[in-house]
């Protein structure tokens, strides 16, 4: 038996937090070479094998070592890829340079003496976003953006003039005393040397500071992503020439509709598949870097920009510094959803296979399926998917991509009442971590004032306040993110709770009472249950697991009540109804038929969860009707 | 307990060490990851290249349709399918519209031809870039641009449907190479793929920006050029299909072999005429006729009786009683029925009935005399208790006597030829009954025959229906046959022969279109006349009449029977030529051409003087079997309109009219002719300028042929049991004059002088087929117009096809090479 053999691919992958499982044991083999044997723990072994399944050389397997950044926090340890896997994050994404700006004037553009967001006073917001449930935390891009051909004053998030250093405008140059203690004894650490001064020109300061900000989140149980661009600003590539991907009429790549970014070279020959070695050095060391600074994952912007071959160097490399270092993949279901010149097609299942843990999928387009029916569908084909690549790699996820940087904010579609049906549905929704754009828990239409305005004073080449109309700003130091309706916060935070097993807890002297004690088990393992309904617009469902039952029922129309009837096979006649959720909007009905089927006139855009009793409806239900994601 | 790489274990081991051993630790698993990268594979794409073609075309359609309903019936359908329905919106759309727009057509063409435009439009949507784009590329640049794929999602699509996404993973590479060795590119060199893709992915671009640059012209003229090249064709199938099935339809074998039995001949012919002629009067078994509805009176009419009654008729017709219940022998019990009105005949009623009814009248009006009474209203089946009424009827008895003379009545009826009960009304009134009195008598013999009328109802409750829709059907059919004049046989040999003739005289329609404008002094056209008949005027100097008129037809190109020749004998006389040709030599063309002009088109206002109104005639007669057809199709159309409108009495006397009249008179219809003043050749002559001739007066014919006496002359021609044989048979009798026997020939006679004088003031505007100078008018027309639109459209189309074959060198060019190759990186 080669050594080979004992990369084991064969072994099922675990999750990190389970009960140590009984290791298999191999004969021992004719080891050549420098190899040697070793003795290690059981529980190790198993972990380390499984994660170093994708790693071709038997001599490379991954290691658990403790990082940095579990060094710094006491108590703090990353799970955020079995969060991710096991459908337990609740993701906010947040601009740091924004995420707490303080625009004094009301113009809603940072300038002058006004505050721009920086990794000191976004920490001020954390308590805040850890109330409502986000248990992680999507970091767009901090690098520093390039400045030449620059889109808005502040320069585009996604155009890095330097993936290997932060933003020296998220430093905060004057913190409270007990941060810049913090900061400088995180400065002396990795450099060795006394903190002179909190200048924001010294890139370790920024480092300093960052590690500050996540350590903050660690401490509150908030996991944090890094977002990885996937193409470089103008400055960029006039300084890396060798990393920078040319069309055959020898010019730089450049995705289309975005002048201000250039693509990044994959391969140095794409027809034999051979990678370009100085890229995907640089992407190590991004790794690094984000180890080091504590991140627990990776968000990769245009996750199907790079090849298979590439995230399978990359992924595993992270994989080995850390194992439950996370990667999200921002990639589509189907392969020509966001067609863009010069960008390969979105095929998540390969990039699933080589590493990723969960990926973006399709719910952006959620506003256009007008009935159930296209949801479940929708539904099945992932966890279709998950079902039939699981063996092989273990559970993977979606986020609950209803709305993303890049979309519209949802505010201008279907208002308040659209946001709330979108965050029930998503935190009941199997094999979905709930993702939020930060701002739209508080209804942001993301509408900027400054649209496209013409300001003297710019940092880049650019004096347009580029905006896209009703998208999150990336472009320009904008206002602190956010709106005026805080009822969807409330919608938020129930939602999460009820996943976290909170929800007693959250509504102590609520009339309503969850009796199950593990609903989180019930949304983020149990099946999923299409219920029959005669009106295509009402989404029906269930959620169930040992015996426990949690039912969805919500108007998908938006502008009209609705009314129907849906069948619940093996619903009791004296089953009530107590919806868990906020109330919103106009008043709905529920009344059991005593007949099997539960008779709903919902409000528009209105959205409920029950705890029914209702231990059959699995077996009871058509079995096309019932999905259950496996390898959980 | 397990065994693990020496790394890992170094790793464990080093668990504390210092960040550099550390950070050399994975660097080590690094450079074994990249070493490893390309362990991994890109998953096989889903995507496949498919083949196109008529059959996928059809089966896309099936499919797009299928995809409508599940979504009109689910909701559930995808973004491109939901796209693909809008293609076949506009195919369903296309249908309609060209379904409206043929429902509006004055020609079967026109109307066919909505079709074949709709067709033809998305056919030229399809080609024109198949051909003019897709092919030429393909020659120049070696790949089909116009590939079509499936998607991951199973959707189908051009492959180069979307410029920022090509799925290109679906495209083999070995075909990639291939198109580089045809595009210049190595596929081997440095980025050579990519170049390759890149250069297709242009190629495609400009194509299709070509493409869709050029279809809003390309279309359209396609779709004209293609509708006219195939109209024609189309015009003469619809021709030709028209008048064979008119033929078929009209051929008396297959006429009478319709289901029912041959209805119109047996009604027009056999039944009336039979019956009228008193041959088969003696068939009714009126008692045993009589007692066979007795005893059916409260049950249904079933086999037995029509068996029964059959043999009472002595029909001996074998009896299927499922075909006879809507067949002839329900059609011969009502043609024997159908006229008790007037004509029933009374001779088989006894006449001590006949009697007693009359008698009864006359104690009615007189004394009552009970018995009599009674007795009488035995003989009716009467029964009621009559006291009351006598004695009111006593109360109401006038001062007024009337004696009838009972005996003299039943008398002069059993003497009388006439035996119908309008024979009886004559008698009745002769005698001194007035009206009412001789109602009284006609109900009283008619409550005697009141089970006859009970086989008329029912004949008409359960026959009348079914006799109407085979009607309706030959209805149909006429009016299908029928065409409009631009699509008549007529028309479309007219125009054949105007072809031959304006071969042979070289001429262009737009020659002809100039000769007709006499001011227009001279043209090629007209010389190159001059030069025919100066050859013709020469060539036949020296012959004599006969041999001249042979050279004639020679000459025209055009066989030309006794008629055509004598018309045409003065206007091309020999000396006439000559004196044209002289006077052209001496006065010039101007004069020249008026004269040539005269001769062959024929002087303003008088069409049928020139060669063409001779010619014109000519045909006339060439095919009068054509339109004999025609006008048998015009009458049986006309009288099932009757029967359609539920005019079936009035259908039938029609019918048989002339055959009644004529034994009214007295007299044979050949005894009618012999003593007319008017020869048969006139009329017939007439009734041929009225038939073949279109010249019958508009106004005079409402609906088909409106005008009654000229309507029952046709009807004539066409129920002569003679001219039912072939075709010829008519014509030959309309020549001949002798074939027809049952006219009222002074009525008819007048009534086409009346249609003469119409013809002669100018209002002979009605014709089943353009007559023929009408018709060169209108091709010439045609034919410059489509000579001038084509003088428009076809160099623009030959220069859009120029414009998209000589784009395709300078499609898709590309750097040969990347500015540098970059020589830096690579795991290699």
């Amino acid at each position: 038996m080669s050594i080979n053999n004992v990369r084991l691919a064969q072994v099922p992958i675990q999750t990190y937090n389970t009960a140590a499982p009984e290791v298999q044991t191999k004969e021992p083999a004719e080891i050549k070479g420098d190899y040697q044997l070793t003795m290690i723990s059981p529980l190790l072994a198993q972990m380390l094998l499984a994660q170093s399944k994708k790693i071709t050389p038997a001599s490379v397997s991954n290691v658990q070592g403790v990082t940095e950044a579990q060094k710094r926090v006491s108590g703090y340890k990353n799970e955020l890829r079995d969060m991710l896997t096991h459908n337990k994050a609740n993701i906010i994404a947040v601009i740091l340079r924004t995420m707490n700006a303080q625009d004094k004037d009301g113009n809603e553009l940072i300038q002058g003496d006004e505050i721009s967001g920086n990794f000191i006073n976004a920490v001020d917001r954390l308590d805040e976003i850890k109330d409502l449930g986000f248990n992680t935390q999507h970091v767009l891009p901090i690098h520093p953006p390039g400045k030449t051909h620059a889109m808005g004053t502040a320069g585009s998030l996604y155009a890095p003039k330097d993936f290997l250093t932060l933003d020296p405008e998220l430093v905060d140059e004057n913190p409270p005393e007990e941060v810049k203690k913090r900061v400088a004894e995180l400065y002396e650490q990795k450099t060795g040397k006394k903190l002179e001064k909190m200048d924001k020109n010294d890139p370790e300061v920024a480092f300093a500071q960052c590690k500050y900000y996540i350590d903050e989140c660690h401490k509150r149980g908030i996991k944090v992503m890094l977002d990885l661009p996937s193409c470089a600003s103008v400055d960029f590539a006039r300084l890396h020439p060798e990393l920078m991907a040319i069309g055959p009429d020898g010019k730089e790549k450049v995705p289309q509709g975005w002048q201000d970014i250039r693509m990044l070279k994959s391969f140095v020959d794409e027809q034999n598949r051979i990678l370009n070695k100085p890229l995907v050095d640089m992407l190590k060391k991004y790794v690094d870097m984000c180890v080091d600074l504590g991140f627990d994952g990776i968000r990769a912007d245009v996750g199907r920009a790079r090849p298979v071959e590439f995230w399978n160097v990359i992924i595993n490399y992270s994989r080995a510094k850390d194992p439950q270092f996370a990667w999200l993949a921002e990639t589509y279901t189907h392969e020509d959803a966001s067609p863009q010149l010069n960008m390969p097609y979105d095929r998540p299942q390969e990039l699933l296979e080589v590493g990723f843990d969960s990926y973006y999928g399709q719910y952006h387009n959620y506003s256009d399926w007008l009935t159930a029916d296209v949801l479940f569908d929708y539904v099945k084909e992932n966890i279709d998917m998950n079902n039939k690549i699981g063996e092989k790699c273990g559970p993977k996820s979606l986020i609950g991509s209803f709305a993303t940087h890049d979309d519209q904010s949802p505010m201008l579609y279907g208002g308040a009442p659209w946001v709330m049906f979108t965050t029930i549905l998503q935190s009941m929704l199997p094999q979905v971590n709930p993702y939020i754009v930060d701002g739209i828990q508080t209804g942001d239409f993301y509408l900027y004032p400054y649209e496209h305005a013409l300001v003297r004073d710019s940092e880049t080449d650019n004096h347009e306040c580029t905006v896209h109309t009703g998208r999150l700003d990336i472009f320009n130091k904008s206002r602190k993110p956010g709106g005026n309706s805080p009822e969807i916060a409330q919608v938020v935070k129930t939602a999460f709770a009820l996943r976290d097993n909170r929800y007693n807890e959250l509504n102590p002297n609520s009339n309503v009472k969850l009796s199950m004690t593990n609903a989180q088990d019930v949304i983020t393992k149990g099946s999923f249950i299409k219920l029959p309904t005669n009106n295509p617009e009402i989404i029906a469902f269930a959620r169930h697991k040992d015996g426990k039952t949690l039912l969805f029922v919500g108007n998908r129309n938006i502008n009209f009540k609705v009314g129907g009837k849906i069948e619940i096979p093996g619903l009791k006649p004296e089953q009530k109804f107590a919806n868990l959720m906020p109330s919103y909007g106009a008043e709905s009905k529920f009344q059991n038929d005593k007949q099997g089927s539960l008779v709903v006139e919902m409000g528009a855009g209105r959205a409920c969860v029950f705890e029914i009793d209702d231990k059959d409806i699995e077996k009871l239900s058509k079995p096309e009707n019932v999905l259950q994601q496996k390898y959980l | 307990m397990t065994y693990i790489s020496p790394i890992l274990s170094s790793t464990l081991n080093k668990k504390n060490n210092t960040n550099k051993a550390s950070e050399n630790h994975y660097n080590k698993i690094y450079e074994e990851l990249t070493r490893h990268a390309n362990d991994v594979k890109p998953n096989a794409p889903k995507a496949r290249l498919i083949k196109g073609g008529p059959v996928h075309a059809v089966q896309n359609t099936i499919k797009d349709t299928k995809n409508f309903f599940k979504a009109v019936k689910d909701g559930k359908l995808s973004d491109n399918n939901l796209g693909r329905i809008n293609d076949l919106g506009m195919k369903f759309g296309a249908l309609l519209i060209a379904s409206f727009l043929a429902s509006k057509a004055k020609t079967k063409t026109e109307a066919v031809m909505q079709f074949i435009g709709g067709a033809t439009f998305f056919a030229s949507m399809s080609l024109w870039p198949k051909l003019f784009i897709n092919l030429p590329a393909r020659i120049v640049h070696g790949f089909d641009i116009g590939q079509r794929y499936v998607s991951a999602q199973g959707d189908e699509k051009d492959f180069f449907l979307d410029n920022q996404f090509v799925p290109w993973d679906a495209q083999p590479k070995e075909e990639l190479r291939k198109i580089g060795k045809r595009t210049g590119i190595d596929y081997d060199s440095p980025n050579g793929e990519e170049k390759i893709k890149e250069k297709m992915r242009k190629t495609a671009l400009q194509n299709r920006t070509l493409g869709m640059a050029t279809a809003g012209f390309a279309t359209p003229l396609m779709t004209a050029m293609v509708g006219n090249a195939v109209e024609p064709k189309v015009r003469d199938i619809i021709i030709e299909r028209v008048y064979k099935k008119a033929k078929d339809i009209i051929t008396p074998k297959k006429f009478y072999e319709q289901d029912g039995g041959g209805s119109i001949r047996e009604i027009g012919k056999s039944g009336l005429e039979d019956y009228l002629s008193g041959a088969k009067a003696d068939v009714r078994n009126v008692d045993g006729i009589e007692n066979l509805f007795k005893e059916y009176s409260d049950k249904n009419l079933d086999k037995n009786f029509y068996e029964k009654l059959c043999n009472m008729l002595q029909v001996n017709t074998p009896v299927d009683f499922v075909k006879e219940r809507n067949g002839e022998l329900a059609e011969r019990t009502y043609q024997m029925f159908k006229d008790l009105d007037d004509y029933a005949p009374i001779e088989s009623f006894r006449a001590d009935n006949l009697a007693d009814v009359i008698r009864s009248i006359q104690e009615q009006t007189a004394v009552v005399d009970e018995q009599s009474l009674k007795d009488a209203l035995k003989k009716l089946n009467i029964n009621v208790d009559i006291a009351d009424y006598i004695d009111s009827a006593n109360k109401a008895v006038s001062s007024k006597t009337v004696t009838v003379d009972v005996d003299g009545i039943v008398n002069d009826f059993a003497n009388s030829a006439d035996k119908t009960i309008g024979g009886l009304k004559k008698i009745l009134k002769t005698h001194g009954l007035d009206g009412v009195q001789i109602g009284t008598v006609e109900k009283g013999i008619r409550m005697d025959n009141a089970p006859f009328f009970e086989v008329i109802k029912k004949y008409n409750e359960s026959v009348l229906p079914e006799i109407r829709g085979r009607f309706k059907s030959y209805m149909d059919l006429f009016n299908s046959v029928m065409g409009s004049k631009t699509e008549s046989k007529t028309t479309k040999e007219y125009l054949m022969e105007l072809d031959k003739l304006m071969k042979r005289f070289n001429f262009s329609y737009d020659d002809l279109k100039e000769m007709t404008n006499s001011g227009v002094e001279s043209s090629e056209a007209k010389l190159r006349l001059v030069k025919y008949f100066e050859k013709f005027a020469d060539k036949t100097k020296s012959l004599t009449l006969e041999e001249y008129k042979k050279e004639l037809g020679n000459f025209l190109s055009i066989p030309l029977d006794k008629d055509l020749l004598d018309t045409m004998e003065h206007l091309v006389d020999p000396k006439n030529i000559q004196s044209i040709t002289e006077n052209a030599k001496s006065t010039g063309d101007n004069a020249f051409f008026k004269l040539l002009n005269t001769a062959f088109i024929g002087e303003n206002g008088n069409r049928k003087s020139g060669l063409i109104g001779a010619l014109d005639r000519f045909k006339q007669e060439k095919i009068l079997s054509l339109d004999a057809i025609k006008a048998k199709a015009l009458i049986c159309s006309n009288f099932e309109r009757r029967v359609e409108s539920l005019d079936f009495k009035r259908a039938l006397e029609e019918t048989g009219l002339i055959l009644s009249e004529a034994k009214k008179a007295g007299m044979t219809p050949e005894e009618i002719a012999l003593n007319s003043s008017i020869p048969y050749e006139d009329w017939i002559k007439y009734a041929r300028s009225v038939i073949y001739d279109g010249s019958i007066a508009k106004d005079a014919c409402n609906a088909n042929i409106g005008d009654k006496t000229l309507y029952e002359t046709l009807k004539g021609i066409i129920y002569n049991p003679k001219a039912f044989e072939v075709e010829d048979v008519i014509l030959n009798g309309a020549k001949e004059g002798r074939e027809y026997t049952n006219f009222d020939i002074k009525g008819v006679v007048e009534r086409l002088k009346n249609l003469n004088q119409s013809v002669k003031e100018g209002k002979n505007d009605y014709s089943r087929s353009l007559s023929f100078s009408k018709a060169v008018s209108e091709r010439a027309t045609a034919i410059f117009n489509n000579k001038s639109w084509k003088r428009i459209f076809v160099p623009m189309t030959v220069a859009l096809i120029a414009v998209t074959l000589l784009a395709q060198p300078f499609f898709g060019n590309i750097k040969k090479e990347f500015p540098e190759e970059n020589k830096n990186g690579g795991t290699k």
